[in-house]
């Protein structure tokens, strides 16, 4: 059944949307963007989408996967756009002279090994791992909110655990490697101190 | 047609392959049994797939543990949401035929590029005819009605709720400088039908201001006055006005005549200033308003608490008989914080600092707070940086013996009584300071509403609630009944609160945090026969400035300035019986709301 679109019906079902889901579709995005501000900027976005899209939601129990779909499509639209975060491991380095003390609370939490190497795999796969993974959403959610089939997004799933799992190690090895040479350095000045 | 070569698995790969799909698919419980049977058959015989299986569950739980860091939202976020769905719904008005018609955005949300480009590129000929033409037009220069000064007419529509209100709203004009316009409501649109009314009709009237950059602006009842606070660098700053204000079309106004025989808590200092030729008064100096400022219904007095601007101590209570030369600080405990009038008087809380244990040798540790305005500075010998917790109490002040009366129950800060004298709301709970007890916080607690159990008179006392203080030896009853209802779950780091007149509607701004300038408006409707709020909520948290204004049957507020230069505007919530409907004013850059 297709709703017909009325503007208060669309703004309390919005509303209400909001109230519960604004917390975890905007972690969501913080994960897939790896920027807060970013992340509320799209947030926000997608729920003015949902807003104007409100006649295209067939049944209210869909709404969440729906929701993720709209959420999931904002954040590839803006990662194609700027060409962002893909393939660019975290430096630690802030975007601004000056960052707020609520980016660089964020730049910390996202600047983990897991977190990078989330930020290595493709899009999509870390998408993927998201939803299911960290939301919760069931196969069929997740072929849903991804836009693919559900065997399609089996398959997607698969192959980002494979690549979760190469990313990891490339990480301990980045880590092992920083470790050696943090030893080294020490035991240059140990012997150069005497 | 030609496909691309790809290169087949043997039947081993195909295997493990398979084993690897359906490893990733058992740990989100998506196999059904035979797949699962098969799976558990290879990994018994390929230890691969089972160190890839345990890999996989492993990672898994390294992703799940990214539970236990939760992502907080912005504070914000709301506000910024709900300005960019308003701003949807206006464009969609303006797209949209009155009358119905086709409803807009229908289809699906993946509309392709090569369609979007085509829509694109029709929106962006008309946005260029636009931009081509507003570039002919003055920048913010609405178009004036010339008779009544507001904003030209929308076509009406049919069955607006009547709904007769004015709203007094100090407003930045065209060329920056702040407007005070009497906003009259003559009907509000149900939600159904937006924009059925015409805009509120607009009288400006001219205030001398002193060229201050003016904060804390509140309007007489009698509309003769206003009082304000300077700030923001101007020469005003830390200084309280108060200023005539003229009738509506009058010229110039008269300036208030400050008259020795008005009765004052206290004599003016010899030095106070004399009326400026516009007719302002400073009636206090040197100091910061610390929350609310207000007239008593009769307009003769104004209460406020206010804090010595170089931050040193907490606030005491001033009041200001209309009239007079200066407000008179009739507290000095440096912990008073003015809540509301009740009819002809001030109800006000203090803080009772939770003084930790008096160290040995050091006498100021084992006092409590420090009544006599001496030198400790609020700090109570804890300027430690440590929190220090406090219990409030309130009570009601006379302005013109200052008499006190404390209210029987204690834990009650800031309470706000209905003008019928049947229910009152507070804040149930207790408070934190950081700084030493010069400020506090709200801690532990909740917002409450609860029935109010006025003073009795004393036996042989005429008109009543006077005490001498400190009220110790009263026995009378005076305060919240002990039912109170929660008005407020969770988080509340500051909050406001008035009834209506006639008591039947309570509206409160709550915010996170309490340096916040964004909250959440609700209007309750308290049933009569419980005292508690009705499950039905009028407003239910919409984005809002701090100041709004409640009246006999309406609901002022100013929504918040939006991300991307996105502007305020004035909402009114009307009602007339059980139907409610709102308005929305033209925005602008600032809009204050003066009583």
């Amino acid at each position: 059944m297709i709703r017909s679109w009325d503007q208060d019906e669309a703004r309390v079902f919005v509303e209400g949307l909001f109230a519960k889901h604004h917390g975890e579709i905007y972690a969501y995005l913080v994960r897939m963007l790896r920027d807060g501000e970013l992340a509320a900027d799209l947030t926000q976005d997608a729920f003015v989408k949902a807003y104007k899209n409100y006649d295209t939601l067939e049944k209210d129990e869909n709404a969440r996967a729906w929701l993720y779909q709209i959420a999931h499509r904002v954040a590839l639209d803006d990662i194609r756009r700027r060409k962002i975060v893909r393939m660019v491991p975290w430096t630690g380095e802030s975007h601004g002279a000056a960052p707020s003390a609520e980016r660089i609370a964020m730049e910390l939490r996202l600047s983990g090994p897991l977190e990078r190497a989330l930020a290595r795999i493709p899009e999509r796969q870390r998408a993927a791992l998201l939803l299911a993974e960290l939301h919760d959403l069931s196969g069929l959610e997740l072929a849903a909110a991804m836009g693919v089939s559900h065997v399609a997004a089996r398959a997607i799933l698969t192959r980002a655990r494979e690549s979760l799992r190469k990313a990891l190690a490339v990480e301990k090895e980045s880590e092992r490697a920083a470790e050696d040479e943090r030893d080294a350095m020490f035991a240059r000045e140990a012997r150069g101190g005497r | 047609m030609t496909l691309p070569f790809r290169r087949r698995h043997n039947d081993a790969e195909a295997t493990h392959d398979r084993a690897r799909a359906l490893s990733s698919r058992g740990l989100v419980g998506d196999l059904d049994a035979d797949e699962a049977a098969w799976l558990e058959r290879h990994l018994d015989a390929c230890t691969e797939c089972r160190v890839e299986q345990d890999a996989f569950a492993a990672d898994r739980e390294l992703l799940r543990s990214l539970r236990e860091q939760p992502i907080e939202p912005p504070r914000d976020l709301w506000a910024r949401t709900s300005t960019a769905l308003d701003q949807a719904a206006a464009r969609r008005r303006l797209v949209t035929p009155r009358g119905g018609g086709a409803p807009g955005w229908r289809g699906r949300i993946g509309v392709s590029t090569w369609r979007g480009f085509s829509v694109g590129a029709a929106i962006g000929a008309v946005a260029l005819l636009v931009i081509v033409v507003s570039g002919l037009i003055p920048a913010n220069l609405p178009i004036v009605n010339p008779t009544s000064g507001a904003v030209a007419q929308r076509s009406p529509g049919p069955t607006p709720i009547d709904v007769t209100a004015q709203v007094p709203v100090l407003r930045s004009g065209a060329d920056g400088s702040l407007e005070f316009v009497f906003t009259d409501i003559g009907g509000v649109c149900p939600h159904s039908r937006p924009e059925c009314v015409p805009p509120p009709v607009e009288h400006k009237v001219d205030v001398g201001l002193l060229g201050a950059n003016p904060s804390t602006v509140t309007l007489s009842p009698g509309s003769n006055q206003l009082a304000f606070e300077g700030a923001g660098g101007a020469a005003s700053e830390g200084k309280i006005y108060v200023v005539p204000v003229p009738t509506t079309g009058a010229e110039s106004p008269p300036p208030v005549i400050p008259s020795a025989e008005t009765s004052s808590p206290g004599t003016p200092p010899p030095d106070s200033p004399l009326p400026t030729p516009s007719g302002a008064i400073e009636i206090a100096t040197g100091v910061t308003v610390v929350g609310e400022v207000a007239y008593s219904p009769d307009g003769q007095w104004l209460a406020f608490s206010a804090a010595p601007g170089d931050g040193s101590t907490g606030p005491d209570l001033y009041l200001y008989a209309a009239g007079s030369l200066a407000a008179t600080r009739v507290t000095d405990d440096h912990q008073t914080y003015f809540s509301a009038w009740l009819g002809g008087q001030v109800l006000a809380s203090r803080v009772i600092p939770n003084v930790e244990p008096a160290a040995p040798g050091n006498p100021r540790e084992s006092s409590g707070p420090d009544t006599n305005g001496g030198s400790n500075g609020g700090s109570n010998g804890n300027g430690n940086g440590r929190p220090i917790d406090g219990t409030p109490s309130s009570f009601l002040v006379d302005p013109s013996t200052v008499a006190r009366t404390d209210l029987t129950q204690g834990s009650v800060w800031l309470p706000v009584v209905d003008p019928t004298g049947r229910f009152v709301a507070y804040w149930s709970g207790g408070l934190r300071s950081t700084d030493g007890g010069v400020t506090w916080l709200l801690a532990n607690g909740q917002l409450v509403l609860d029935g109010w159990t006025p003073p009795a008179p004393l036996p042989g006392a005429s008109g009543g609630a006077v005490s001498p203080e400190p009220a110790t030896g009263t026995t009378r009853v005076v305060g919240p009944s002990g039912h109170p209802s929660t008005l407020v779950q969770g988080n509340v780091a500051d909050f406001r609160a008035t009834f209506d007149p006639a008591g039947t509607k309570l509206a409160f701004w709550v915010a996170e945090q309490q340096t916040d300038t964004v909250g959440r408006l609700h209007l309750a409707v308290i049933d009569a026969a419980t005292g508690s709020p009705e499950s039905r909520e009028p407003l239910a948290g919409v984005p809002s400035l701090r100041r709004f204004s409640i009246d006999a049957n309406r609901l002022a507020w100013v929504s918040p300035p939006g991300q991307d230069g996105q502007e305020s505007s004035l909402r009114v919530l009307g009602w007339s019986g059980d139907e409610f409907g709102e308005i929305t004013t033209e925005p602008a850059p600032e809009v204050f709301i003066v009583r």
